[in-house]
């Protein structure tokens, strides 16, 4: 069965970047958005059972979407997709609940490998 | 012959690697002064000397009140000129984040130009490197303390009769610390620039 995946930043360039780095084979139904409000309304949906995050955004933050996640009690896989690489956003990410951080600029390989690590996509 | 301004596309990686030089700007500001430093989206638009003062106190968004400007020229296959941009009050605290004493004059005045130098040093660098252009920096000189906003822009190097104009901001979670960088990019570059943007979009 598909993964539902949802992609989110507020800049459709990094959207296209990320669409085009998901692992060739990864059966995944995608949705996007391009802040967190709008994430948070596709997760409400069941939209979102993976969801690559961005942080720095317009409207609702990436911090404010792992809040969301946490205090709506929402169920998601979340991986942190972001510029931001003080190691505090990092600690506070993790302590919201994301399972990895992956520093932008990112590729098709790094996205693989923390997408296995977090035992949400596998290579072979 | 005049430049053709940034389409949409390039508008929207450009803001993305300056998203990225930005992150890395602001994690060196972190590190300096332990602390958490929250980012902004960038702004991206495209100026006329004549509106360059409005629009960067639209930008900045708190006209009448006075400001510390650092100012620090780029050159190589970008160039144009950056300034640093911080509200009085926040001086004050970086003093104190840095444990100096606020009556050192000097020693706010150097804070400032080191602070600086790392905030420009590391954002466009950063862009630079994504985008694979060459970039060197001039030393950074204070433009003045406790000044209008206004004043502080006046004092370039040179006029620009269209140029792009990028805005990032950094403030700290505690505190009234703020730094505006506003970021000048001559028409001269846009050529440069642009290669460089197709090409790191062609890198996914």
């Amino acid at each position: 069965m598909s993964v539902a995946l949802l992609i989110v930043d507020d800049s459709g360039f990094s959207r296209k970047a990320m669409l085009k780095s998901i692992p060739e084979g990864w059966d995944v139904n995608i949705t996007q958005a391009a802040n967190g409000e709008e994430a948070l309304t596709a997760l409400r949906k069941g939209l979102g059972e993976v969801v690559l995050l961005d942080l720095t955004m317009p409207v609702l933050d990436g911090f404010g979407v792992l809040e969301g996640i946490r205090d709506e009690g929402l169920t998601a896989k979340v991986v942190v997709v972001s510029a931001d690489i003080q190691p505090k956003a990092k600690f506070r990410v993790m302590s919201l609940g994301a399972l990895a951080f992956l520093q932008k600029p990112f590729n098709k390989e790094s996205l693989a490998a923390t997408l296995a690590e977090c035992g949400v996509y596998s290579e072979d | 012959m005049k430049t053709e301004p940034l389409n949409e596309e390039e508008n929207e990686i450009l803001q993305e690697v300056i998203n990225i030089g930005m992150g890395q700007a602001g994690a060196s500001l972190a590190k300096l002064l332990d602390v958490f430093v929250n980012l902004s989206v960038p702004r991206v638009s495209w100026v006329n000397d004549d509106d360059f003062v409005v629009k960067v106190g639209e930008l900045v968004a708190c006209s009448g009140e006075s400001w510390a400007g650092v100012r620090q020229a780029f050159y190589n296959q970008l160039e144009g000129e950056a300034f640093a941009i911080y509200g009085a009050n926040g001086c004050h605290q970086l003093s104190g984040l840095m444990g100096y004493d606020e009556s050192e004059e000097m020693a706010q005045e150097e804070l400032l130009l080191d602070v600086t130098n790392i905030l420009i040093g590391a954002c466009l660098m950063g862009v630079a490197k994504q985008i694979g252009k060459q970039l060197d920096f001039a030393a950074p000189n204070l433009v003045g303390i406790d000044k209008p906003l206004a004043e502080l822009l006046y004092s370039r190097d040179r006029e620009w009769d269209q140029c792009l104009l990028i805005e990032v901001n950094f403030c700290l979670e505690e505190g009234d610390f703020s730094c505006h960088l506003v970021m000048l990019m001559s028409e001269a570059s846009i050529g440069q620039l642009r290669s460089g943007l197709i090409e790191f979009m062609e890198s996914y």
